[in-house]
């Protein structure tokens, strides 16, 4: 099929997958034992505030289906409710009391000997609870806390946080640190490409010398070695000791450019100011080393094997017996042959290198996702990190998609 | 005649011709296996033996803050005066629970679901494959916070959350044996004869599911070593005073500008023994028990 | 006195595996006049492709030519260093390969192979390369403007007289072919044949064909080399052979093809199987299974000596 029914077809397959990552992050923060709500605030907060925030973040509708109801109509004008789902509590006197055709908030309901009770809201924002007869419910399946969920994602709505900043659009700080971690992430990529891709090369051309070894031998110490200790060695030498490079922040006090893309890099060279340039690449330097070092394992270890038997294919030999010279035929033309797969890894290896990046922003303080993310979970803010671990969900997706249309660019054999 | 020369261990002379026909048969992947068993067995009898080994408590201080590393304290004291070796020591059995722990609840819960769903196959198996792929496709480290954040601190808390991120490499690697070995023809001709499902599961899937379920195990714990520790360093692992390395090591980050490296230099560098350890393990297991087409 | 191009004296060629020292090619001495249309004929892992491969001296390891002399043009080629020899390689020796498909790289045009093989032997501009190779792909009977394809595009026979095409690109003095149309089906292979004779009248091409076809070799080649187990048995004119076969084993080829002009043919087929390389049995090693062995047989290993008009054989019955 062409590239452009290619492209499509993909896309929408991406689709369902984007769903069920979501629906497993979902399941996760929501549904696994572990309250939410406690997890927020500290322990002993009085029950009228744990309710409040419940309600505010809306946990306190069903899950996934709501037969519940969600809202209800009033049939019988009332003036009062009660503390709790009992004729013998204390009334709870309206400051609006409930006129016949008030539409009010439905956010749990009981039976018990008295019969039903709904717990309400009303528009003005009071709340107690109501023997059920008292209503008319309408049931809105959709209304459930999934369902808002998903439809919230398609807007593109990623909540508002409770802390530090109550009521800040989680939405506004994700805009703001995308931005620098796709610029570590893509330094980082990079870096690894290239040890991986040449140090693969190089061990496949020589294979069995003590060149060779080494690198295969690297290629397992690497991956074993903790991101974020290998980050603070490389600080310690080349930072502290050695004082060559930055160990902390991404561009130096008063620097940083106006933001066009938000990635320092990139906006000091959009914006043409030399001395950001030289801060933000100093600064990038060790975390993205670290960050690339860390990955290049997988991708020494797969351009050799690749390699390998790409030069046991017949059209190396055919094109050696052409006099063609070695490196020529190693560096292009098995290379180019062995970097498919190659791609596809990178495709693979991208989530290994958000949780990668994850560790390593927190440990050079570099202000992307990932200490976004570390920092909303030392303050507690549950909807900042449900909603930056979606959209790592759908970051990964959104780079499986990608590198799938790339291999279909880059391989003629599947166009035609 | 010549005589047998004696030799001075008695046995010595059978570990030693073992270890070298393993290493002229099977080559480099021989030594790589060997050094990681070695290391593990070092480890585990540290683990083990802590309190025999770590010469002070690690959960109290013992000595000035900050002390670089000299005779009394090998590795120094930290911030509140406790012994860093003593803590390096006790995290070896930090760190060994919970890995080992999650990599269990992993593989118990991982393999029968595999097994279960290759075998019968269908929607189930649909539906599931598609839940343990978007599982597997998503950063571990990263399911493993949002699990640890919900479900709090706690040794068996983060098993948990850990444990999660590997089901699916149980699942698929299993389910994918279920399928081939459904295919093979003798199973369809036992199955002909009567066979009922366990009988063909215990007697043509699990043999060739063990082989590769020991390898996975050991490259299991692996990455639960490091994940254990990347969560602990961002603050989301076992809480102190409970010698942990990656607590340690974040601990220890502030005193690093004023050149104090050796409260994370130590913990550090266990973590990339021990996930080494079992890493070369694995990795030479799977050479030895799968082999791969041998370069000729 | 004929002109001899390429002259082979006591080659030996080994392969180092786990298994064993493979001898691939024992004392292998051959001699190629210019303008000779060459067959190498014999079994699979007789060693022709071996021989082959190591005229351009590229053996794969873990094999390696440990002994013998390779004269060409009348310089030693084991004496040359690497750069010397990519020198010669696609220039001077060329080669075609068996497999169309797997010898042409999937990511590069046609035209590109081509241009790439020219300017790495030659100083002129990518264009002049490009001119240079649509003249050639058109003599070969491909059209100049699909030099932009990709090799998978092609059929099978277009591909071999792709690589064909790049034997000839430089005028080499001598093209082997390692049994270029084996992948192929019987019309496209007699379509290359046809093309061969054609270039082999036209250029006066210096043609080293290795084949296991004895219908191949009985079409197109003026004198034929016969090896079994890594060592030359017989070497004659191609009308002697076939009319007057000498070795014991070169009969029994030749007794063992079918005829299909008759009908009720009874052809035998040679009992038993070609040998181990590694552990070959003593003295000639085709002595298990010939017919006429004698007590010798088994103890010497007969050298190639001239019988008559020409023909070279290796046996002790003469």
């Amino acid at each position: 099929m062409s590239l452009r029914a290619y492209i499509i077809t993909r896309v929408l397959l991406a689709i369902p997958m984007v769903l069920v990552l979501v629906t497993v992050v979902f399941v996760i923060m929501r549904v696994m034992p572990g309250d939410p709500v406690r997890v927020m605030l500290r322990p002993g907060a009085p029950q009228e505030y744990v309710d409040e925030i419940r309600h505010a973040l809306e946990l306190d509708k069903p899950l996934f289906i709501n037969l519940r109801g969600s809202s209800a109509v009033v049939t019988q004008s009332g003036a009062t409710l009660r503390e709790r789902p009992s004729h013998e509590e204390e009334e709870v006197p309206l400051d609006s009391p409930l006129a016949e055709e008030d539409v009010v908030q439905l956010s749990d309901r009981r039976t018990n000997e008295e019969g039903e009770w709904l717990r309400l809201y009303t528009a003005e924002g009071e709340d107690g609870w109501a023997p059920v007869e008292w209503f008319s419910i309408r049931i809105n399946p959709l209304d459930s806390q999934y369902f808002d969920f998903i439809f919230a994602l398609a807007r593109l709505d990623f909540g508002e946080s409770i802390s530090p900043v109550r009521g800040r659009p989680v939405s506004t700080d994700l805009k703001a640190k995308f931005p620098k971690t796709l610029e570590l992430s893509i330094a980082g990529m990079a870096i690894a490409l290239l040890i991986g891709v040449f140090g693969g090369a190089f061990s496949a051309q020589n294979r069995g010398s003590p060149g060779d070894y080494g690198i295969r031998l690297y290629g397992i110490i690497i991956y074993a070695i903790p991101v974020f200790w290998l980050g603070l060695m490389l600080q310690l030498f080349f930072g502290i000791y050695l004082g060559w490079l930055p160990v902390q922040g991404m561009i130096g006090t008063g620097l940083m450019p106006e933001p066009i893309t938000g990635m320092p890099v990139v906006d000091s060279i959009l914006r043409a100011q030399p001395a950001s340039l030289i801060s933000a690449l100093r600064h990038l330097a060790l975390p993205s080393i670290t960050l690339g070092l860390y990955i290049s394992g997988a991708f020494i270890r797969l351009t050799r094997a690749n390699m390998l038997q790409m030069l046991r294919q017949d059209f190396i030999t055919a094109a050696r017996a052409r006099g063609i010279k070695e490196n020529v035929v190693v560096y292009r033309h098995a290379l180019k042959n062995a970097f498919i797969p190659i791609l596809t890894m990178m495709g693979l290896q991208f989530a290994i290198l958000l949780a990668g990046a994850v560790l390593t922003e927190t440990t050079f303080n570099w202000e992307g996702l990932g200490r976004f993310l570390v920092r909303r979970i030392e303050s507690r803010d549950y909807p900042s990190i449900q909603s930056t671990i979606v959209l790592f969900a759908m970051l990964v997706t959104a780079v499986s998609l990608i590198v799938d249309i790339i291999y279909a660019r880059l391989d003629p054999r599947i166009r035609y | 005649m010549t005589e047998r020369p004696r030799t001075i261990i008695p046995g010595l002379g059978n570990f030693v011709g073992w270890f070298a026909r393993g290493a002229k048969w099977y080559g480099a992947e021989w030594y790589i296996t060997c050094a990681g068993g070695v290391i593990l067995f070092i480890v585990i009898a540290v683990t083990i033996l802590a309190p025999y080994i770590a010469p002070y408590d690690p959960t109290n201080f013992v000595g000035d803050p900050f002390i670089p590393p000299n005779s009394q304290f090998l590795m120094g004291t930290d911030k509140l005066g406790r012994d860093v070796f003593s803590r390096v020591v006790y995290g070896s059995q930090t760190i060994m629970m919970v890995a080992i722990f999650s990599a269990l609840m992993s593989s118990l819960v991982g393999i029968p679901i595999g097994l279960l769903s290759g075998f019968v196959g269908g929607k189930l198996d649909r539906v599931l494959s598609l839940v343990m792929d978007s599982i597997y496709s998503f950063p571990g480290l990263i399911l493993a916070i949002a699990m640890a954040a919900m479900l709090g601190p706690g040794v068996v808390n983060i098993s948990i959350a850990i444990a999660v991120i590997y089901i699916p490499t149980y699942f698929r690697m299993v389910r994918g044996q279920v399928l081939s070995a459904k295919e093979e023809l003798y199973v369809e001709a036992a199955r002909s004869l009567g066979a009922s499902a366990a009988t063909i599961l215990r007697m043509y899937v699990f043999p060739n599911v063990i082989p590769s379920v020991v390898v996975v195990f050991s490259l299991n714990i692996s990455d639960a070593i490091l994940t254990e520790a990347g969560l602990s360093f961002i603050g989301l692992g076992i809480p102190a005073p409970t010698p942990d390395w990656g607590f340690d090591v974040n601990a220890g980050r502030p005193y690093l500008p004023g050149g104090r490296w050796w409260l994370i230099t130590f913990p550090g560098i266990m973590i990339a023994i021990v996930a080494l350890g079992f890493s070369l393990l694995g990795e030479g297991l799977n050479e030895i028990l799968n082999p791969r087409l041998r370069e000729a | 006195m004929a002109d001899v191009l390429v002259s082979i004296r006591n080659l030996d060629v080994h392969y180092y595996t786990r298994m064993g020292v493979v001898k691939a090619l024992d004392k292998v001495s051959l001699d190629i006049e210019r303008g000779q249309l060459i067959g190498l004929v014999g079994e699979s892992g007789c060693g022709k492709s071996t021989l082959g491969f190591a005229i351009l001296r590229l053996i794969p390891p873990p094999g390696r030519i440990v002994g013998g002399s390779i004269l060409f043009d009348a310089e030693e080629l084991l004496d040359k260093d690497g750069a010397y020899m990519r020198q010669i390689r696609g220039k001077r020796i060329s080669m075609v390969f068996q497999d169309p498909m797997t010898s042409l790289n999937p990511l590069q045009k046609i035209g590109d192979h081509l241009v790439e093989t020219i300017t790495t032997h030659e100083s002129v501009s990518k264009q002049e390369a490009w001119k240079r190779a649509e003249e050639l792909v058109d003599r070969l009977g491909i059209s100049p403007s699909r030099l932009s394809d990709y090799p998978h595009q092609f059929s099978g026979g277009m591909r071999q007289r792709i690589m064909i095409s790049l034997a000839l690109a430089l005028d080499s003095d001598l093209i082997i072919a390692d049994e270029p149309t084996t992948s192929l089906d019987v019309i496209v292979e007699a379509q290359i044949l046809d093309l061969l004779k054609e270039l082999k009248a036209a250029y006066n091409m210096t043609l080293m064909l290795i084949t296991h076809n004895m219908g191949i070799v009985a079409e197109l080649v003026d004198r034929v080399a016969v090896m079994y187990a890594a060592k030359i048995v017989e070497v004659a004119d191609a009308l002697d052979l076939f009319a007057n076969p000498v070795h014991p084993y070169t009969q029994g080829l030749l007794k063992s093809i079918p005829n299909i002009k008759l009908l009720d043919q009874e052809f035998e087929i040679m009992k038993g199987s070609p040998p181990d390389l590694i552990d070959p049995p003593t003295g000639c090693r085709f002595h298990p299974r010939c017919l006429h062995a004698m007590d010798i047989c088994s103890e010497v290993d007969p050298p190639l000596k001239h019988v008559e008009n020409g023909t070279m054989v290796a046996c002790h019955l003469y």
